[in-house]
């Protein structure tokens, strides 16, 4: 069982030496396969690594699973093909702990708001580099989160990152969700 | 709908990303087991300064 992201990858994505704590860069998106890329943020003496995974891969291929999670969780909202699942977690973080946010806070709680930015920033990057891709989706695991990627859509809504996607769909179930986003 | 927020774990997403974590992993693995990363140095698309939100207000570090 592979329980880190490989060495490669992160030499591919970040820079070698000291991490700098008062710069963002975003870097990617770098292609793993047909169905997977991957870009990088450096965020405070912090790396995050940014996974697009196409839908259907990473459901294993199970198309009445996705159909049934979009009619319980995003009232019947289905994702078209080559659309990505939006995975983000911290570089160093394992198979146990990249799902747990209190593992890996950044610096400064009220970093959130320009990290919610950066985020973006890897969906304008990979849109631009994957003209076949028309949406994006996020699953948020905990209620910050959730409230993270809100952030994202309203940012989007404003115009704040750009008019190349809008906010298509929501969590409809207090047990889970997606926030998807569309190209415009 | 509204969703509280908390630091509470859904435990159904998380399932579903445990089994798709499974597929990053496995498939970046082999990737680079195939070589597909050497050589390769993602493009910078965004560089700037660290700010912060300090109640209302925007510093940089």
């Amino acid at each position: 069982m592979i329980e880190y992201v490989s060495d490669a990858l992160l030499a591919a994505l970040f820079p070698l030496g000291a991490r700098d704590p008062d710069i963002l860069r975003v870097a990617g998106p770098v292609a793993v396969d047909e169905a997977v890329e991957a870009s990088g943020i450096e965020y405070a003496g912090t790396r995050h690594l940014v996974f697009f995974v196409d839908v259907m891969a990473y459901a294993a291929q199970d198309e009445e699973f996705v159909r049934q999670t979009a009619a319980a969780w995003n009232g019947g909202f289905q994702p078209a093909a080559n659309s990505r699942l939006v995975k983000f977690f911290r570089a160093e973080a394992d198979r146990q702990t990249m799902f747990s946010p209190g593992y890996w806070p950044l610096p400064d709680p009220a970093m959130i708001w320009q990290f919610s930015e950066a985020l973006g920033l890897t969906l304008l990057g990979h849109a631009e580099a994957n003209p076949r891709t028309s949406q994006y989706f996020y699953m948020p695991q905990t209620g910050k989160l959730d409230a993270l990627y809100n952030r994202l859509a309203r940012k989007f809504e404003r115009g704040d990152l750009g008019v190349l996607v809008r906010c298509v769909t929501r969590p409809a179930s207090d047990e889970g969700g997606f926030y998807g986003f569309e190209r415009i | 709908m509204a969703l509280n927020a908390s630091s509470k774990l859904r435990p159904k997403v998380v399932a579903l990303q445990k089994r798709g974590a499974a597929v990053i992993l496995e498939r970046v693995e082999a990737a680079a087991q195939k070589g597909a990363f050497e050589d390769v140095k993602a493009k910078e698309t965004y560089r700037g300064r660290v700010r912060v939100h300090a109640r209302g207000k925007v510093s940089e570090t």
